[in-house]
């Protein structure tokens, strides 16, 4: 039947368990179990009478919490062109700064990879700023720099791979947030509530793409967020602004003139572990294959 | 029915009816009101200040740094890439950063050797297309704003078109006389034009070449033909060819 071949389908099976929430909070039995929408909760308050806060309308209307950024109507995507980068790092400082990441070699919301070949050799070496070679490099901890530490080496081929956090279409690391404190927007960014938080870093064991951090000094998890206070005044995401390159894109896939659109557009493009059916929001061009 | 059944009930419920209260009295206000979240959460994270800001807000402030900069290669180098955010001294840029200028917004990066090379450097992954550096033998020691404008680096602080450092042993005149082959269908095997309307370049002065190709490079200076000649040389190029036709012989 049609609905044993939707449940083998993945996003089938997402729907399926959504719905059982749904179903679930209406009904008084499990209220709090499963997925909380704002019909469901209308729902339960209509049938159960009980006291559900009624939301300030004001405050919080369909088209988002924040003034004058409809978020029913964008869709934001970033695209990184693996070709352009040349592992300068400015994005790495530009967002720790931004975003007021701890200032250590361990936690990064945005990061570069650098892969290389060298003669001989089949696998490519990989290192990231965050390399014991590449801190020594850098003039102090707080400053981030690829060393030259090939120089002597017969390299056959090199290139470095930004990455940052893929906001995927189902992530993962939301569904096993146990308190709600992460989420994904309608306009397509995940983002954490850090009030909300709990620190049990359950979601930096999820993610696949290690996007996640524990920031020890909020004690809460922290990862990228496309920048949202930036995105939603107009601007672009920092680690885009500062690219000398523009290897870094970003914009609104539901504008077709948006940068990103005409990078899709134009470009042959990848994700990164397409697999795991998680529908990762950056696009790459040019990443080669040894990436994942 | 049984006491002992009535007690056990009694018991569920009032569980139930605390787990209900509790359901009622924990989540915050704005708990609910788009998805499983606290709707409230997505303003807190919106309301965070920009720290990078648009090369326009200073643009008042510092004229003529921002003319410099706007018109030259370094356009797609924003200030606070280089300079100190305005997040304040916590911030990486700060370890570069001297007491040199007035303002705390913007003060000068001090140190351009260290600075530079974080892009200038030639390693391992570094795309072709970027211009780069061996460091040592480069700048012989010497800082980058010796000879490069920061804010328009092809060109001097004086606002002279960069030729090579120092001596004319550093430019490669044979690497430049393999590149004029290019220049001799219109400019003439010897520099010396046949054509009307194309100028002599043999014995032009270097400075003036090396300016002319870069703004025929960065599309300052438009035309068809040098456009499309100047856009396939590098920094390189343009300083060996330049000193190739310069060293050539008046005729």
């Amino acid at each position: 039947m049609s609905e044993t071949k939707l449940l083998k389908d993945q996003a089938g099976r997402r729907g399926f368990i959504s719905l059982l929430g749904k179903v679930c909070a209406t009904t008084a039995m499990c209220s709090g179990v499963g997925t909380v929408t704002l019909e469901s909760l209308k729902a339960a308050a209509a049938s159960t009478s009980t006291p559900v806060p009624t939301p300030a309308k004001a405050e919080f209307p369909a088209s988002g919490p924040v003034p004058g950024n409809d978020w029913t109507k964008r869709r934001w995507a970033f695209g990184v062109d693996v070709t352009r980068c040349i592992g300068c790092l400015r994005c790495v400082e530009a967002c720790k700064v931004e975003n007021k990441v701890p200032f250590n070699p361990q936690d990064f919301r945005t990061w570069v990879e650098r892969y290389v070949y060298l003669d001989g050799e089949d696998n490519a070496r990989v290192d990231t700023q965050s390399d014991p070679v590449n801190i020594a490099a850098a003039d102090s901890p707080q400053d981030y720099r690829f060393s030259n530490r090939y120089r002597n080496e017969k390299v056959t081929k090199a290139f470095f791979v930004p990455k940052l956090c893929n906001h995927c279409e189902n992530p993962p690391c939301v569904q096993v947030c146990p308190v709600g404190a992460t989420y994904k927007t309608p306009d397509g960014v995940v983002l954490i509530d850090e009030k909300y938080c709990i620190g049990c870093r359950y979601c930096v064991q999820a993610c696949p793409y290690g996007a996640r951090y524990f920031n020890e000094e909020t004690q809460t998890t922290d990862k990228c967020t496309w920048c949202y206070h930036r995105i939603t005044k107009g601007l672009k995401p920092a680690c885009v602004d500062v690219c000398p390159t523009q290897a870094r894109i970003f914009g609104d896939l539901n504008d077709a003139s948006s940068d990103i659109s005409v990078f899709i557009k134009s470009h042959r493009i990848s994700v990164l572990k397409a697999w795991t059916g998680n529908g990762p929001h950056v696009f790459y061009n040019g990443l080669d294959g040894e990436v994942s | 029915m049984p006491k002992h059944i009535r007690r056990l009930l009694t018991i569920l419920a009032v569980f139930a009816m605390l787990f209900v209260a509790g359901k009622i009295y924990f989540p915050p206000k704005s708990f609910g009101i788009y998805g499983h979240y606290r709707a409230a959460s997505v303003g807190d994270i919106a309301a965070a200040h920009p720290a990078y800001l648009s090369p326009d807000s200073f643009s008042a402030e510092y004229p003529k740094e921002f003319a410099a900069w706007s018109s030259g290669i370094h356009k797609v180098v924003k200030c606070q890439i280089c300079h100190t955010s305005v997040a304040g001294p916590t911030t990486a840029m700060a370890s570069l950063v001297g007491a040199a200028s007035a303002s705390p917004a913007l003060p000068a990066a001090a140190d351009y050797r260290r600075l530079c090379v974080k892009c200038h450097e030639k390693i391992a992954g570094r795309p072709d297309f970027m211009p780069q550096i061996e460091v040592d033998s480069h700048s012989q020691g010497q800082a980058c704003t010796a000879c490069h404008n920061p804010h328009s680096p092809l060109f001097s602080n004086a606002g002279i078109p960069i030729s090579a450092p120092g001596s004319a042993g550093i430019v490669d005149i044979a690497a430049g006389k393999k590149l004029s082959a290019t220049c001799a269908s219109c400019h003439g095997p010897e520099g010396v034009s046949a054509i009307a309307m194309f100028p002599n370049l043999a014995c032009q002065k270097q400075p003036y070449l090396i300016g002319a190709l870069t703004e025929y490079q960065s599309g300052k200076r438009a035309n068809p033909i040098m456009g499309g000649v100047a856009k396939s040389l590098t920094t390189a190029d343009i300083q060996n060819v330049s000193a190739y036709f310069a060293g050539m012989s008046c005729r």
